[in-house]
């Protein structure tokens, strides 16, 4: 118990609890990940996002060396996740994204098979979690739904003290209450000095519970940093009712799309640019004016493909 | 209904015509080989003497009637062609109706414009319909290996007409379980008691006053396949226990269509049963997951292996009785052992011993293959999350192979012991059967090689490799195939003839020691490959 303490509080001062750079993962012709680069803190909720098939799953299943890196450096705890695997998974639990379990076992037996493989579940947390997510240990797994795989599958991995919670899209079977049961639990480990890695399409629970986001799309992070910063590296979309002439407001560095209709103008301004279109609008008229921060999905869908940009294309 | 005919048809276009094939395979193999082997009526007569003295042959083929060809085929082979047939009738309802409510497929068509009961109806005329086609299939296997026609064809009309009785059995079975493993364990298990029934009332017979033919006691009538025999084909040819299954197939279908076109979909009438609410302690490793997935087979085949020991045992010793035959028979034995001559008894129990290694071989590497189920199934990625080493996982389920490979060896060998009734031959039996054991190694050798190094492959290569060893054990001696291809096979370097006193052992723990390497050099392989699904 005290060596898991000491090593507790080492994996705190440590950062870094993830590092990966330039990670690459082929299978045969099909390039899954393309030079990856995540780096997940000590202590924090690191949300995980992609379009489906962007290469999420794989890079979990790499950082549990569960498959081999084809190229790049990557370390979970500090250790190499192919070769000291088993010495990393006795830190860490981890919820895949197609739970598939045995069918003859019931919820129960498979919670204590998998938890029971890492030591031991604490039995009054293990009690409180199957009464909080509402699951039946005593049914078979043959007859359970996709989201009560998933709660099996949670309760293991929540009913033990880990150090890294490796989570692939956790809550895409849940409903609403057990997706606030989830929430909390994430919140309950973070208060612990756990760190999560949460890959998720559930854009709320990313705003709620995630410190960081990495954004990867076809195999390369294509956007890292706070939800703050992110939101600082993209335009506002400013309404405003004015005489201002619109061929002046176009010209200014930093502002795109601009049309007029009517008495209204639209356009986009980047954050470095709101205060020169402030002044630029000074001498005009402005009866009403509205800036609307861009949110997570708009984040989101600027980096999740071309289907968007041909859309607003269209438009 | 046309459309839901077509897409069940599509949905079954490669395992209802293996199912088929493989019955008019049967058929026709058997036809054909009993002119090779028994060419003469004299010869047929000879051995239909035997078996109506004996009752466990009895039991195992059904009732003789007479030594013409026909009629010898149709004792010899009708049960099994049978039971393929209903066998074939009940998984494939199974497939169709209860396992499409338990995926869900149920709920995508019962959501379109169509009766509740049509699905099944339509289920159970193309499962009509595959009987049909496997009854004139079954006719011209029998025709093709030299039976008269007629015959033939109401051979055919039995073993349809049996299936369709199951098929309606299936039916109801799909009605009856919760799941679509529990309705085939439902109808597997009716095919095994009409069986054992049949095996029943056909041992209990009585002899009639030609000695070449005899009549079943009662029990044979409770059976589907009973009924089937009472045609006799190719003597009698009485249709009437036919409307007998005809009948338990129509009154079957039409309670599980009136339960279909009642109940909730997605219930049953059996409960599922409710597991334990926590983990025993055999679940805390991976070993015991291994075990706890496995042990209902590794007793399954040890079953089965007792149940071929004690047929091995009482054969001998009532052949032993029976000494104008020896000489047919002697010679027909000894093309099944590799090598030896020794006295008749040993011989036919050295011959059964040989297909007790096969299921030693067959029940270790279906072990080691459900170790790639595990990984093609995604369970194993939740098993190695936890820290479990991929070396040790997979050490598991060549030690559970291993163990269930032992089981069914010894099984026999206890089993036909003590069915001996002689003590002298007891350690003789055990010793035999042991000594079957490293070629069974070589099996699980052999899969788990497959399975550590191109895991894809381990299903299909690792049964191939079972059905070859089978095929050049068992018939390399009648096939008269070339020495060569004989020693490929690890059963050609066990020691096979009780009593083993001056037996060659050598190659024994050659394939011991080769075994145990290819599993360590697997296991090492296996640390360096990545999941595949």
């Amino acid at each position: 118990m005290i060596h898991k303490l000491v090593n507790w509080r080492m994996l705190a001062l440590m950062t870094g609890v993830i590092e990966a750079s330039g990670l690459t993962k082929t299978f045969g012709r099909v390039r899954a990940l393309d030079g990856l680069d995540l780096s997940v803190d000590a202590g924090e909720v690191h949300g995980f996002l992609g379009p489906n098939g962007a290469g999420k799953s794989t890079t979990l299943r790499v950082l549990l060396g569960l498959v081999r890196k084809s190229g790049g450096d990557v370390t979970v705890l500090d250790r190499d996740p192919w070769n000291d695997s088993v010495a990393i998974h006795r830190e860490l639990a981890y919820v895949p994204g197609d739970v598939n379990l045995w069918p003859n076992l019931s919820g129960g037996e498979t919670i204590d098979l998998l938890t029971g493989l890492h030591g031991g579940a604490d039995p009054q947390l293990r009690a409180e979690l199957i009464r909080d997510f509402e699951l039946d240990p005593r049914k078979k797994a043959r007859s359970y739904s996709k989201g009560n795989r998933q709660k099996v599958a949670l309760v293991a991995a929540f009913a033990r003290r880990a150090s890294l919670y490796v989570l692939d899209e956790p809550t895409s079977g849940l409903d609403p209450v057990m997706e606030s049961v989830f929430r909390a639990q994430v919140r309950r480990v973070q208060a612990l000095g756990a760190t999560v890695l949460l890959s998720s399409h559930i854009l709320s629970e990313v705003e709620e519970l995630c410190d960081r986001v990495t954004i990867i799309r076809a195999g390369v992070a294509v956007e890292r940093g706070t939800l703050a910063q992110m939101r600082h590296l993209t335009s506002s979309a400013f309404k405003v009712v004015t005489d201002a002439d619109e061929s002046a407001i176009a010209t200014l560095p930093g502002v795109a799309h601009v049309r007029r209709e009517n008495d209204t103008l639209y356009f986009d301004a980047e954050a470095d640019a709101v205060a020169t279109v402030i002044t630029a609008l000074a001498g005009s008229t402005v009866t009403s004016l509205t800036v609307t921060p861009p949110s997570l999905e708009e984040l989101f869908l600027r980096h999740y493909g071309d289907r968007i940009e041909s859309v607003e294309a269209a438009v | 209904m046309r459309r839901l005919l077509l897409a069940q048809l599509r949905r079954d276009r490669v395992v209802l015509p293996i199912w088929i094939a493989a019955t008019a395979l049967l058929a026709y193999a058997s036809a054909s080989g009993v002119k090779v082997e028994f060419p003469t009526e004299a010869e047929r007569e000879a051995v239909i003497q035997v078996a109506v003295a004996t009752p466990s042959l009895l039991a195992l083929r059904g009732l003789p009637d007479g030594g013409s060809l026909g009629a010898y085929v149709y004792f010899q082979v009708f049960t099994y062609l049978a039971v393929m047939a209903c066998l074939m009738s009940t998984f494939f309802v199974t497939r169709h109706a209860r396992a499409d409510e338990e995926r869900g497929r149920t709920e995508l068509l019962g959501a379109t414009p169509i009766r509740r009961t049509s699905p099944l109806v339509a289920t159970l005329v193309l499962g009509v319909a595959a009987n049909a086609v496997l009854g004139t299939l079954v006719a011209l296997g029998f025709m093709g290996g030299g039976l008269d026609p007629l015959g033939s064809w109401v051979g055919g009309l039995a073993t349809g007409a049996t299936g369709i009785a199951f098929l309606g059995l299936g039916a109801l079975a799909s009605q009856l379980a919760p799941t679509s493993r529990a309705a085939n364990g439902i109808g597997a298990a009716a095919v095994g008691a009409a069986f054992l029934l049949r095996a029943a009332g056909d041992a209990a017979g009585t002899p009639r006053n030609d000695l070449l033919s005899v009549t079943s006691a009662w029990p044979s009538w409770l059976s589907p396949i009973g009924w089937g025999q009472h045609v006799f084909a190719f003597t009698q040819q009485d249709l009437r226990p036919l409307l007998l299954s005809a009948g338990l197939g129509v009154a079957t279908a039409v309670v599980a269509l009136a339960l279909q076109g009642r109940r909730d979909m997605g219930s049953s009438l059996l409960p599922e049963r409710l597991g334990r609410a926590t983990g025993g302690a055999t679940l805390r490793s991976s070993v015991g997951l291994a075990w706890r997935q496995q042990w209902p087979s590794v007793v399954g085949w040890a079953i089965g292996g007792a149940l071929l020991g004690a047929l091995a045992g009482s054969l001998a010793s009532r052949i032993a009785e029976v000494s104008d035959l020896q000489q047919t028979l002697q010679d027909l034995l000894s093309t099944f052992v590799p090598g030896g001559r020794g006295q008749l008894v040993d011989l036919l129990v050295a011959a059964i011993f040989g297909i007790s290694g096969i299921l030693a071989a067959a029940a270790g590497a279906q072990a080691v293959m459900r170790a790639r189920g595990e990984e093609s199934d995604g369970r194993a990625e939740l098993l190695l999350a936890a820290p479990v080493t991929r070396a040790g996982w997979l050490l598991g389920y060549v030690l559970v192979a291993v163990v269930s490979a032992t089981a069914v060896a010894l099984a026999t060998g206890l089993a036909a012991g003590l069915s001996f009734g002689e003590s002298d031959r007891f350690w003789s039996s055990v010793v035999a059967a042991a000594a079957q054991l490293p070629a069974a190694l070589a099996f699980i050798a052999l899969t788990t090689l497959l399975f550590a190094v191109i895991p894809r492959l381990t299903v299909p290569v690792g049964w191939a490799a079972v059905a070859v060893g089978f095929i050049i054990g068992q018939f390399g001696g009648l096939l008269q195939l070339p020495e060569s291809v004989r020693d490929a096979s690890p059963f050609t370097h066990t020691p096979g003839i009780p009593p083993l006193d001056g037996a060659d052992w050598s190659g024994a723990f050659w394939l011991l020691a080769i075994s145990a390497l290819v599993i360590a050099a697997s296991v090492v392989l296996s640390r360096r490959r990545q999941l595949t699904s």
